[in-house]
C-alpha cells in the first residue's frame, strides 16, 4: 500500500498535495505474493498482541510475566502443556465444525446448540445405561453426534427449501437447545445425589480415558478427526465438489454437482463434529452434564474456523493457540485476580486485527492526483 | 385480578430493552449492515451506565453516556464493517466477544459489580394511573414513556426524511447482510459527481425525491471520460469490491432534445459490466427494482425505467 503511494510521490510530474487534500482512491487487488500476505497478516497478529499485552499491562500483569504466563508456563510445562491439549480437543472440533460448514457456504452459528445436543446424547446413553460397558463410551460418542446432527438438519432445510436465513435460524436454535437443557437439569436429569442441576456423575468407563503418559483421549479423538476433515477437504471427492459449491453454487449445479445433497451433507458433518465436542466436553472434561459447559465454544469455533481460513490443520493450530490462552487465561485469573473475559478481550482483538489484515491484502490505497478522476 | 394488575404494570419495563434493541438492529438492518453485536452495545451501555450512576448518581448522565459508549462502540463495528470490509458476521460476533471482554475486564478492575444504585424512579401519569386494573401501566420510568416516541421518531427519520431515504436506499439490497456493507462505500465518484445526490448503492443509483438538486456543474466540465463517444460523462463512478470490478453509470442527452435532463429522465448508459450485474439473476428478481429486459435494446434508446416501491429510480439504457 504504501509502496504505491510513494511511487506516485517520486514521479516527476506528480506535486505532492496537502494532506488533506488528497483523495484516495481505492483498488481492487487481483493477487498478492503469498509471502506478502503471510507478512501483513503477520503485522497485523503481532499489532493485535501488542494491543493486548498492553491491555494485560494495564490490568496488573508484570510486563516481565507475561511470556513467561503465556509461553514457558504452558507450553514447557508438560502438566500444563496436557492441560491445553485437554483444551484443545473440543476447540478443534468446533472450530472444524465451523470450517466444514463455512465451506458449503452455510453460516452455522448452532454450534453451540449442536453441542449441547452432543452432551445431551451421551449423558443420555450413560444416563439409562443403553449398552453393556465395553461399547458404551462409542455408544455416547455415536448418539452425541447423531443427536448434534439432527439438531441441524431443521436450518438446513428451512435454508434450501424456503430461504430461511440460516443466521438467524441456527443462533436462535442455540437458545432453544440451552433452555431445552436448563429443563433436563433442573428437572428429571437433576443430580440425585446433592440435588445440584447437573446430571449425576458419569461412570468411570463413560469417561474418556487417559490414554498414554497422561495424554487424554479427546486430544487422539481430535487427531483422528483432523485427518478425517483433511482427507474429506483435500483428497475426497466430495471435497473437489464443495469447492465448486463454495465457488459459485449456481455455477456448481450447472456442471453437475449435486449442489442441495453437498450442502445437507456437509452441514450435517458440522453439526456432528460440534457434536463430538459436546460429547468431550461431557464425558472428559467435566464428567457429567453440566448447564453451561458448552459457553464461548460456539463462537470460539466460528472465530477458529475463520481465523483458520477454512482450512482443518490451519483450525487445529489456531484450536491448539486458543487453548493456550484459556489455559493461560485461567491462571492469570488466579494469580492476578484478572477476570476470565480478559480472554475473550484478547480473541476478540486478535480476531479483529487478523481480520482488518484481509482489508489490506485485498486493496490498495492510491492518492487520486489532481485532474485526474 | 392483583396479578393482572402487577403483570401489566410491569410489562413495559420488560419490554422497553427488547423494543429498544430491536429498533437499533432496525436501523442497521435497514442500512443494510447484518448487526448480530447488539448485545455487546447493550453491556457496553450497561456498563458505562453503571459506572457513571456510581460516580455521579444523575439518571440522566448516567443515560446519556452508556448512550455516547455505546455508540463509540458502534462506530468500532462501522469501521471493521464499512471501512475494512470484515465480514459482517464474524465483525459482528467478534464485536461481541469484544464488549463481553471489555466490559467483564473493566467492571472487575474498576470495582463497578455488585452496587446497588437507585436509578430512574417511576412516574405516575396522574389521571391514567388512578385507573382500576390498567392504572399500574401509566407508572413507568421516563424512559418507557420516551420509547414509543423514540419509535414514532425513527419511522419520521426512515420514512419522511431525505437522510432516511438514503438510508433505506443504501441497505435495500435484498440478501440484507450478504454485502449490503461492500456495497455501499462510496469509493470513487466519477467527475465532480461528489455533488451528485445520489446514492450510491452498489449496483443501482436511487434518486430520491432531491433529484430535482442534482448538480449539473459536472456536465459543463470538459470531457472526463474521453474514451466514451459523444458527450457521454460519467455520472458516478461505482465501485462493487464484491464482484472485484468498478462500474461507471453514464448519462447522455435526451434523445429527443439533446440536452441533458434530470433524473429520472436522465438516461443513463450502464457499460458491459454493470449491465451483466443489472441483468443478473440476482438483481432480476429482486422485487424492489425489477430490471426488465430490454437492456440489450438497440442504441439510444432507454432500457428500462424502473420505478417501484419507495422512491427509487433506475433508469437504464444501453447504447
Amino acid at each position: 500500500m504504501t509502496e504505491v503511494i510513494v511511487q506516485h510521490a517520486a514521479s516527476p510530474r506528480a506535486r505532492r498535495q496537502p494532506l488533506l487534500a488528497r483523495r484516495y482512491a481505492l483498488e481492487i487487488r487481483q493477487q498478492l505474493a503469498w509471502y506478502w500476505q503471510a507478512l501483513i497478516i503477520a503485522l497485523a497478529l503481532l499489532a493485535g498482541l501488542a494491543i493486548s499485552a498492553a491491555i494485560l499491562v494495564g490490568a496488573g500483569v508484570p510486563a516481565d510475566e507475561l511470556l513467561n504466563e503465556f509461553v514457558v508456563l504452558t507450553v514447557l510445562d508438560p502438566q500444563n502443556f496436557k492441560a491445553v491439549l485437554f483444551q484443545a480437543a473440543p476447540m478443534i472440533l468446533v472450530g472444524l465444525a465451523g470450517c466444514m460448514a463455512f465451506r458449503a457456504r452455510f453460516w452455522n452459528l448452532g454450534l453451540e446448540g449442536q453441542m449441547i445436543w452432543g452432551g445431551i446424547g451421551a449423558t443420555f446413553i450413560s444416563l439409562f445405561e443403553v449398552g453393556p460397558e465395553p461399547v458404551r463410551l462409542p455408544l455416547m460418542l455415536a448418539t452425541a453426534m447423531i443427536c448434534a446432527m439432527l439438531w441441524t438438519v431443521a436450518p438446513v432445510l428451512l435454508k434450501l427449501r424456503l430461504r430461511v436465513n440460516e443466521i438467524i435460524s441456527t443462533l436462535m436454535l442455540n437458545y432453544i437447545a440451552a433452555n431445552f437443557l436448563l429443563h433436563l437439569l433442573y428437572g428429571s436429569w437433576k443430580d440425585p445425589r446433592d440435588n445440584f442441576p447437573y446430571s449425576p456423575a458419569l461412570r468411570s468407563f463413560e469417561r474418556l480415558p487417559d490414554l498414554f503418559d497422561g495424554y487424554n483421549a479427546a486430544i487422539v479423538l481430535a487427531i483422528i478427526v483432523t485427518v478425517f476433515a483433511l482427507w474429506f477437504i483435500g483428497i475426497s471427492r466430495a471435497g473437489l465438489y464443495l469447492r465448486f459449491v463454495d465457488a459459485n453454487p449456481r455455477v456448481a449445479g450447472a456442471v453437475g454437482v449435486p449442489v442441495r445433497k453437498m450442502i445437507i451433507g456437509t452441514v450435517l458433518l458440522s453439526g456432528a463434529l460440534a457434536g463430538i465436542a459436546g460429547f468431550i466436553v461431557t464425558a472428559g472434561q467435566e464428567g457429567r452434564l453440566t448447564q453451561s459447559f458448552y459457553q464461548g465454544y460456539g463462537f470460539s469455533g466460528i472465530l477458529i474456523a475463520f481465523l483458520a481460513r477454512n482450512n482443518p490443520l490451519a483450525a487445529t493450530v489456531v484450536a491448539l493457540l486458543v487453548a493456550l490462552l484459556f489455559v493461560a487465561g485461567r491462571s492469570l485469573q488466579v494469580f492476578y485476580q484478572i477476570p476470565f473475559s480478559m480472554v475473550q478481550l484478547i480473541q476478540a482483538i486478535l480476531v479483529i486485527c487478523v481480520a482488518s489484515s484481509d482489508f489490506f491484502i485485498r486493496h490498495r490505497m492510491r492518492v487520486i492526483q489532481k485532474g485526474e478522476q | 385480578m392483583d396479578m393482572i394488575a402487577n403483570w401489566l404494570g410491569n410489562s413495559p419495563d420488560f419490554a422497553v430493552p427488547f423494543a429498544l434493541a430491536a429498533l437499533g438492529l432496525i436501523l442497521t438492518e435497514r442500512a443494510g449492515v447484518l448487526a448480530l453485536g447488539a448485545e455487546g452495545l447493550m453491556l457496553v451501555g450497561a456498563l458505562a451506565a453503571i459506572g457513571a450512576q456510581l460516580s455521579f448518581g444523575t439518571p440522566m448522565i448516567s443515560l446519556i453516556l452508556a448512550m455516547l459508549a455505546a455508540s463509540v462502540v458502534s462506530l468500532l463495528f462501522a469501521l471493521m464493517v464499512l471501512v475494512m470490509r470484515i465480514n459482517q458476521v464474524i465483525a459482528g460476533l467478534a464485536l461481541v466477544f469484544f464488549c463481553q471482554g471489555l466490559t467483564g475486564l473493566l467492571g472487575t478492575l474498576l470495582e463497578w459489580t455488585n452496587h446497588p444504585v437507585t436509578g430512574l424512579s417511576a412516574v405516575a401519569l396522574w389521571p391514567l394511573s388512578e385507573l382500576p386494573l390498567i392504572g399500574k401501566v401509566f407508572v413507568q420510568n421516563p424512559l418507557v414513556y420516551l420509547t414509543p416516541l423514540i419509535f414514532v421518531a425513527v419511522v419520521w427519520f426512515l420514512y419522511r426524511s431525505n437522510a432516511g431515504l438514503r438510508l433505506r436506499a443504501v441497505g435495500g439490497k435484498p440478501t440484507g447482510g450478504g454485502c449490503g456493507g461492500d456495497f455501499r462505500a462510496r469509493l470513487s465518484t466519477g467527475g465532480d459527481s461528489g455533488r451528485c445526490r445520489a446514492d450510491r448503492s452498489g449496483r443501482r443509483l436511487y434518486f430520491g425525491p432531491e433529484h430535482q438538486n442534482v448538480d449539473r456543474r459536472h456536465d459543463r466540465r470538459p470531457g472526463l471520460d474521453r474514451r466514451l463517444p459523444g458527450d457521454l460523462r460519467p455520472l458516478v463512478t461505482l465501485a462493487c469490491p464484491g464482484r472485484g470490478r468498478v462500474v461507471r453509470l453514464y448519462r447522455s442527452p435526451d434523445p429527443a432534445t439533446g440536452l441533458h435532463r434530470h433524473p429520472p429522465a436522465a438516461i443513463l448508459r450502464a457499460d458491459d459490466a454493470l449491465r451483466r450485474d443489472l441483468a443478473g439473476d440476482d438483481l432480476g428478481s429482486h422485487r424492489h427494482a425489477r430490471i426488465k429486459p430490454g437492456l440489450r435494446q438497440p442504441a439510444r434508446r432507454i432500457g428500462g425505467a424502473v420505478y417501484q416501491g419507495g422512491a427509487a429510480v433506475i433508469v437504464v439504457c444501453s447504447d
